[in-house]
């Protein structure tokens, strides 16, 4: 066992560290989310993630996301196992280089027993949520973190006993209001809050 | 029955009604997602339980 690990086991206790090492979380997106959201999962001591994203690391990125300067221009999905990897490298990642779409969506995450919606795009986040909102997974999403100030209104709506949904609702990114590394991060920590405290509840018979 | 000027209404008008955009909303109707495809054909009842989540760009 590494030495982060062992460290992890003493803060935890096994029963935890064990819980943790078994759950598989779903990350749909790479961005300011997912990036952001694995690294606070992997830094609890989550151990199996799946992750879905298309895209390049670009400059206007590192306001926000879980990259370096010296990664503009990597596939997200490689440079987030190598990040997640200088926390703890001995995870079990599974990182796709490719769109998640209605053609994949209800297989992507089948085995996974969280999934987090990340995207950028609100259609994108409509259909994740049509496809695991119900599907007794735990589904964690977010809507309206974009700007700054007010951090306060970026709250946790429990839709189902089984799906949560951060944000504001409201605050959609654009040109005149472009996301910032601070509500970004609210929120990725909040979905990663919400995974670790339900897995660590979880079997239990108040939280099932 | 939720009734506009004496008619149950669908899913689509009362989407339409709230001025949501349908590219951007989930629809669940009594415990089940519901396509935009059947939004139409679907009217709301009384004792139905509707949750629509809206969601906004960004992340």
């Amino acid at each position: 066992m590494n030495n982060f690990r062992e460290e992890l086991l003493a803060c935890l206790g096994k029963e935890a560290f064990e819980k943790l090492g078994k759950i598989k979380t779903g990350i749909a997106g790479a961005g300011g989310l997912g990036s952001n959201c694995a690294a606070f999962l992997v830094r609890s001591g989550f151990r199996k993630l799946k992750i879905y994203d298309f895209d390049k690391v670009s400059y206007s990125n590192l306001n926000r996301q879980f990259y370096f300067y010296d990664q503009v221009g990597h596939w997200k999905v490689d440079a987030l196992r190598v990040n997640l990897s200088r926390i703890d490298p001995d995870l079990e990642l599974e990182t796709f280089n490719e769109r998640v779409t209605n053609a994949n969506v209800s297989g992507a995450f089948a085995d996974c027993d969280i999934v987090i919606e990340a995207f950028d795009r609100a259609e994108n986040k409509k259909m994740l949520t049509e496809a695991y909102m119900n599907s007794g997974k735990l589904y964690i999403s977010a809507s309206g973190i974009a700007g700054c100030g007010d951090s306060d209104n970026i709250t946790i709506k429990k839709i189902h006993d089984k799906f949560f949904l951060i944000g504001d609702g409201v605050s959609e990114a654009s040109a005149a209001l472009p996301p910032f590394a601070p509500r970004v991060n609210i929120a990725a920590a909040k979905e990663a809050d919400i995974a670790l405290s339900w897995a660590l509840r979880k079997g239990t018979a108040q939280h099932g | 029955m939720i009734e506009l000027d004496g008619t149950a209404i669908s899913i689509s008008e009362f989407v339409r009604l709230k001025e949501l955009n349908p590219e951007k909303i989930v629809v669940e109707h009594n415990g089940e997602i519901l396509g935009g495809e059947v939004w139409e054909n679907t009217l709301l009842r009384d004792s139905d339980s509707i949750v629509i989540v809206s969601f906004v760009g960004g992340g």
